[in-house]
């Protein structure tokens, strides 16, 4: 819902920003590539000044992230930089070199959380990380919680570990993890070369239900966060989002409009996740070019979202009932998987409708949805 | 979470500010019968000074996500921001989703 976004005005509250793309892992769905760190990456004088400029701008939340951010000489003093401007700050990290030393970089950092990746059981995370990487980031995780750290766990479901959610939470709950976030894999990046892990879009209808149920356990310390990809609507769309906000519901994404996403060359994004190859139309400009407040402010900027308009849907989403809320979901799950930013298959609901699944749905699906499944049915019959 | 009630959400939010708000014909006819007053359009244009007096709202919805609204970022109020003179574990605040 664009307009609700227009109305509490566009504004960079939450940052994620890529400290460096150098990374000791090669995971085989990392959406960027990570490795080796860019020729241009900004130096330390100039992250320090970017940390100025989102402050200035209003952020409220910023998280480090790479690559693997730790491997930045000076992480902990671009986090405690942003947090002297009274910004929340945290980290995501894969653990695998994670020693005391970081645990008191974090501390001087005066870090709000730290998160650690961790994507399964020992053999489903090995086999998409690298072997011996599970046993160094369940280290990481058991000694940041057992310092006081405040440690949250980042999730990407795949095909290999799809079946393991409710173990990994329980993992996670007994190792005292405060905050679980689950994702889905989009085939950008090195994930495009492995389709066999891609999760396809139906197992939405018993992933979503599955995290639900998780979100309901009362009595559990740990809460998962259903990630901006993992939606939308139907029957248990409220129980994915926080209840006691003023809008229980998803309201499609916020890149460009209360989200950005700094690369660690200075390019600047809606959303990190966003793709900077092919023709760059998601890079809106470059902090050594410009400021920070021009690229948010330039006219025309994040025009995928700020300029929406109901004629850009595709596919399904141009007919879906809640097509003005939703404006496709994630951009980058719809642009990764189809091409197309506006038509997104990994939709909880859409794919209800698809499988005539009307039980997981909070109402009955409108003609024109259930008319363009029996179109494509009878397309592919003629065919 | 049905379809009706989310614009009853928004509508809310929206017409604080707005003059109109756009929302879909079909529903705007659905939100004018609860009140028995044709203030929505079938263009899905509803005037908003027209629909302030207007009893068509579904004020069980609205008691229920009444609170001030944008004091805080969309996905769930900021939590206190960290106490950096308090040693660990401190407070943590509520994570945004996403």
């Amino acid at each position: 819902m664009l307009e609700l976004l227009r109305q509490a005005g566009f504004s960079p509250r939450t940052c994620v920003w890529e400290l460096t793309l150098a990374c000791n892992l090669r995971c085989k769905h990392c959406g960027s590539n990570a490795g080796a760190r860019r020729d241009d990456e900004l130096n330390l004088e100039e992250c320090l000044d970017v940390a100025d400029q989102l402050a200035a701008l209003g952020c409220q939340q910023v998280t480090l992230a790479g690559g693997e951010p730790t491997l930045h000489p000076a992480w902990h003093e671009i986090g405690r930089r942003l947090t002297d401007h009274r910004i929340r700050v945290n980290i995501i990290s894969n653990g695998w070199h994670w020693t005391e030393r970081q645990i008191e970089q974090a501390r001087h950092a005066r870090l709000m959380g730290v998160a650690f990746s961790l994507d399964g059981l020992e053999q489903e995370h090995d086999s998409v990380r690298r072997p011996g990487s599970y046993g160094r980031v369940v280290a990481a995780i058991e000694s940041s919680v057992a310092a006081g750290l405040p440690t949250a766990v980042n999730t990407t479901i795949n095909s290999l570990n799809r079946h393991s959610v409710p173990q990994v939470h329980s993992f996670l709950v007994e190792h005292g993890v405060f905050g679980w976030q689950v994702q889905i894999g989009t085939p950008t990046g090195n994930l495009a070369h492995h389709p066999e892990l891609v999760l396809p879009p139906e197992d939405l209808l018993w992933l979503v239900p599955q995290l639900a149920e998780l979100r309901r356990l009362a009595d559990c310390p740990m809460k998962v966060h259903p990630a901006d990809d993992i939606g939308y609507y139907g029957r248990y769309e409220q129980d994915l989002r926080d209840r006691a906000s003023v809008v229980p519901f998803w309201i499609g994404c916020r890149a460009g409009c209360q989200v950005v996403g700094i690369e660690s060359n200075g390019n600047v994004k809606g959303c990190l996740s966003l793709p900077s190859y092919d023709d760059g139309r998601f890079v809106e400009g470059n902090l050594r070019q410009s400021r920070l407040e021009q690229l948010w402010r330039r006219p025309g900027g994040f025009a995928y979202n700020r300029e929406f308009t109901e004629e850009q849907l595709g596919g399904f989403c141009a007919v879906c009932r809640y097509r003005l809320f939703c404006r496709g979901g994630c951009s980058w799950t719809a642009f990764g998987h189809t091409g197309d930013r506006f038509d997104n298959p990994y939709c909880f609901y859409r794919q209800a409708v698809e499988h005539g699944r009307r039980d997981l749905l909070s109402e009955d699906p409108t003609a024109p949805e259930t008319a363009f499944f029996d179109r494509r049915s009878d397309d592919v019959t003629a065919a | 979470m049905r379809e009706q009630e989310m614009w009853h959400i928004v509508w809310r939010i929206l017409s604080r500010t707005a003059r109109q708000v756009v929302i879909p014909a079909s529903l705007g006819l659905a939100l004018a019968s609860c009140g028995g007053r044709a203030i929505a359009t079938d263009t899905g244009t509803v005037d908003v000074e027209a629909a302030e007096t207007a009893p068509f709202l579904d004020q069980d919805v609205f008691a229920r996500y009444g609170a001030p609204l944008y004091a805080a970022p969309m996905y769930g109020a900021p939590g206190p921001a960290p106490d950096y003179a308090a040693p660990f574990p401190r407070p943590v605040p509520e994570p945004d989703a996403g």
